[in-house]
């Protein structure tokens, strides 16, 4: 129980230090004015490892602090990503089979499939309530830029997170 | 039979459990959502607070790095840049002396001059918090307790015009950049030379920082390197803040306006320091 609210604990800050990093540190860093999304990049690595459904916590709260630093209302973010959370747990079912085959192809274009639909979600809602919101036409710049750190934040959570990760598997078994 | 009706008991039972659950995690979620929205102001204004001196760090240092690694990948071109800057030096010490000796013979030009010069606007320093390129906003930090208001328009130190403000919260305010693809900026062309006509135009944002010059009369003479200000037309937005400069004219006879290309002159990633006009 202690490591459990310890584990939340540094969760919720690295998830809050990382949108300060996005709003403020990475928009030196743009490419064709894209920046990559970390806190999606986080929240997806943690829904992917996810075995007892605490992801759709981490998808409010998560959707709060992109909502927080956006020009926008309050859900916007929040909902698109419970929409993730709801759609990473449908493609996991239908793709289960050729997960160990092609793995590296796999995580890829699982992340790339749910960053664009989560992209789209967002600028859905924005549309509707007429914030100011904008997607590009270099969203598949902004991709690239989000797959090239999504890679190595997946194998440094897998590397950290291994032993809860294979203690869940075997509560499974 | 009794053993078959009594699993089936336990299956609705099971999906009456699950439906309501999942009914109570949407009211929830709805509930939730529906009091951030209420609270909107307060919550971004007191999560903008504590952030801003972290935000103000990692500001800062990405500045320097990206500064860092600026001056060391253009330092081969910093040759021609410092040739271009120096050859379009002589062109304003070219274009000044011209306006001098205009001012000198025409009395009516140099009371414009003048009128320019002893403008007075009320301004408010304020310093950027928070860019958002991929969106065209930033986040500065000073709010109604400061004064103030929505649509008061956002400059540098050299009248360079950032954007207006769009919300305004208690400490902080939210400003969309001209290159925001919902700005519209009323704007005219700038000439030193007082005969020429003036154009006017309307500047659009394009998003990632860049802008256009839209609903020109087509006969007009738009020219490369031309500098566009703002007309003064609209209410809040006083006249001749500078806006950028022309780029590239589009003159397509199949359009009714003429349009163009414009380099904005502000630039988000190396100032600190804007001026909001409260006046």
């Amino acid at each position: 129980m202690k490591n459990l609210i310890i584990k939340y604990t540094i969760t919720t800050i690295l998830f809050f230090v990382l949108s300060l990093i996005q709003s403020s540190f990475l928009p030196f860093f743009s490419i064709v004015g894209q920046i990559p999304n970390l806190v999606f990049i986080l929240f997806y690595v943690i829904l992917f490892f996810d075995n007892r459904g605490e992801s759709f916590f981490w998808a409010i709260l998560v959707g709060f602090l992109l909502d927080v630093f956006m020009p926008s209302y309050f859900g916007i973010s929040i909902i698109s990503l419970l929409v993730i959370y709801l759609l990473k747990k449908i493609l996991d079912y239908f793709l289960k089979d050729i997960q160990g085959k092609y793995f590296i192809v796999y995580l890829i274009f699982l992340f790339s499939i749910n960053f664009v639909i989560y992209s789209l979600l967002v600028y859905a809602f924005s549309l509707i309530f007429r914030s100011s919101y904008e997607l590009s036409l270099s969203l598949m710049v902004s991709l690239a830029y989000n797959i090239i750190l999504f890679l190595p934040a997946f194998y440094i959570y897998k590397f950290i997170a291994r032993p809860d990760y294979l203690e869940n598997q075997l509560k499974l078994l | 039979m009794c053993q078959t009706a009594n699993e089936v008991n336990v299956y609705i039972k099971k999906q009456n459990f699950l439906f309501q659950k999942v009914l109570t995690r949407i009211i929830i979620l709805v509930l939730v959502i529906l009091l951030l929205n209420i609270f909107q102001l307060e919550i971004k204004n007191s999560f903008y607070h504590v952030s801003s001196p972290l935000i103000n760090i990692f500001k800062s240092s990405g500045n320097n790095i990206y500064n860092f690694f600026q001056s060391s990948f253009n330092f081969n071109s910093l040759k021609k840049e410092n040739d271009n800057l120096k050859e379009e030096n002589q062109k304003l010490l070219s274009e000044i002396s011209s306006l001098e000796s205009l001012a000198r013979e025409n009395q009516s030009s140099k009371e414009a001059l003048e009128n320019a010069r002893n403008r007075n606007f009320s301004i408010l320093s304020s310093r950027i918090i928070q860019l958002d390129i991929a969106n065209d906003y930033i986040v500065i930090n000073k709010g109604s307790e400061n004064g103030v208001k929505v649509n008061m328009p956002v400059v540098s130190s050299q009248e360079v015009i950032f954007g207006k403000v769009v919300k305004v919260y208690d400490n902080f305010s939210e400003v969309i950049l001209i290159s925001n693809k919902n700005s519209v900026l009323d704007s005219k062309i700038q000439y030193s030379d007082p005969t020429k006509p003036v154009i006017h135009g309307v500047v659009k944002g394009k998003g990632n920082l860049s802008v256009y010059l839209d609903l020109v009369k087509p006969d007009s003479q738009v020219n490369q390197g031309d500098i566009l200000v703002t007309s003064g037309l609209e209410g809040n937005l006083p006249s001749g803040l500078i806006i950028g400069k022309i780029l590239s004219v589009n003159n397509d006879d199949l359009k009714p306006f003429l349009t163009a290309d414009v380099l904005p002159l502000f630039d988000v990633k190396s100032v600190d320091n804007v001026f909001i006009i409260t006046k």
